[in-house]
């Protein structure tokens, strides 16, 4: 279970430009062999941004108001992860999960909003460290980037993480 | 499968910690707009081929209708509060002023009639031109070249300016060339309403094609 930082990129620093400090995730590794872990990879990262009083002219129309995003990111992703060294205590890791990300994207002008969601596809790479504190339990910290393909309504949303969390082994 | 080190101790700490992590994401809500001025929107539209670099004269009525569904569009007309409704019209004198717009009385034949409008709960943008017909002649309503949208709100207040050009008059129906929605939530002291009414048309006046 971790904690974990979004910094937007891409075409997500078009609708947030300041890091997201809400993130949880609870993976799960199935060791099929010493070094080498399939499992499954779930989260929620959210994303705001107060963008002030803005005003869009499209067309004849004009809209002008408070603008506030948000988006609320749910990765549901299949994990294969590689330990480079599992008999000390540093365990680095690389990780790449597969999957769908439920993304919700909520524009708000004054007292309308435009909302946005759909399933993207999302691939995402993972370098990571886990450091064991006692027994069974270690701490675990990584560097992920999510690539979330457009669909639907919505257009591609991006974004780094750092997580820091724990993590248990029987 | 994994080797871990056998340690001790610090075991109970770490079975809280999910608890901990739980609660922490619980206290980071994100932010939301603060005062009731972040949930004002000002919208307009307009006819793209009518020409607002003319000078035109117009006319207003003397009071700002309200607009009610409960009442027939034959009833009676009613207005809001003159406290309101007269902030409403001299604010669109000025900026029409500024513009080098005259006013003149609607029996006088003016370029432009002005239908200023205001809603007290659902916003109904396409309400009926009937209520109109104690002022001019009992006309529908077309917007050339542009659709102005529909928007539903609650508890909120609106106030719709409807530039209408009787020139333009075909089959009974009148072009609205410049449409103006202002709304916002009905709260605040009366002082703060008048302020909000007051900065969001003159925010109407400088959007598209007044700026």
């Amino acid at each position: 279970m971790t904690y974990s930082i979004g910094f937007p990129t891409g075409e997500t620093s078009d609708y947030f430009s300041s890091t997201s400090w809400r993130g949880v995730n609870i993976d799960y590794h199935y060791m099929l062999e010493d070094n080498f872990a399939i499992g499954f990879s779930a989260g929620w990262q959210v994303y705001s941004e107060n963008r002030g009083l803005v005003t869009e002219t499209s067309g004849t129309e004009t809209v002008s108001g408070y603008r506030y995003n948000y988006l609320n990111s749910t990765p549901l992703l299949a994990t294969g992860s590689y330990f480079f060294d599992t008999s000390g205590d540093l365990s680095p890791f690389a990780s790449l999960g597969i999957g769908l990300t439920y993304n919700e994207l909520q524009e708000d002008i004054g007292l309308f909003r435009a909302t946005s969601t759909g399933w993207p596809f999302t691939v995402r790479p993972e370098i990571g460290l886990d450091y064991e504190i006692n027994y069974n339990v270690g701490i675990r910290t990584s560097f992920r980037y999510n690539y979330i393909a457009s669909g639907s309504d919505l257009p591609s949303l991006p974004n780094f993480a750092i997580t820091v969390g724990l993590v248990w082994s029987r | 499968m994994r080797q871990w080190k056998s340690l001790k101790s610090r075991k109970g700490l770490l079975k809280a910690a999910p608890a901990a992590l739980f609660f922490l994401l619980l206290g980071c809500y994100p932010e939301q707009p603060q005062y009731v001025e972040e949930y004002d929107t000002v919208y307009t539209n307009y006819a793209p081929d009518f020409n607002f670099e003319n000078t035109y004269t117009y006319s207003l009525p003397d009071s700002v209708l309200l607009v009610d569904d409960k009442r027939a569009p034959d009833d009676p007309p009613e207005f809001i509060d003159a406290k309101f409704g007269d902030v409403i019209l001299e604010n669109i004198r000025q900026n029409l002023g500024a513009n080098g717009w005259t006013e003149i009385d609607e029996a006088a034949g003016p370029d432009i009639v002005i239908l200023p409008s205001a809603f007290d709960t659902d916003f109904l943008y396409f309400y009926n031109p009937g209520y109109w017909c104690w002022y001019y002649p009992c006309w529908g309503w077309w917007y050339p070249g542009y659709s102005p949208g529909y928007v539903t709100g609650y508890s909120t207040g609106t106030v719709l300016v409807q530039m209408t050009d009787p020139n333009g008059v075909q089959n009974e129906e009148v072009p609205v060339v410049w449409t103006a929605a202002i709304n916002g939530l009905l709260q605040g002291s009366d002082a703060n309403i008048i302020r909000r009414i007051d900065r969001n048309l003159d925010q109407a006046f400088t959007q598209p094609p007044f700026n």
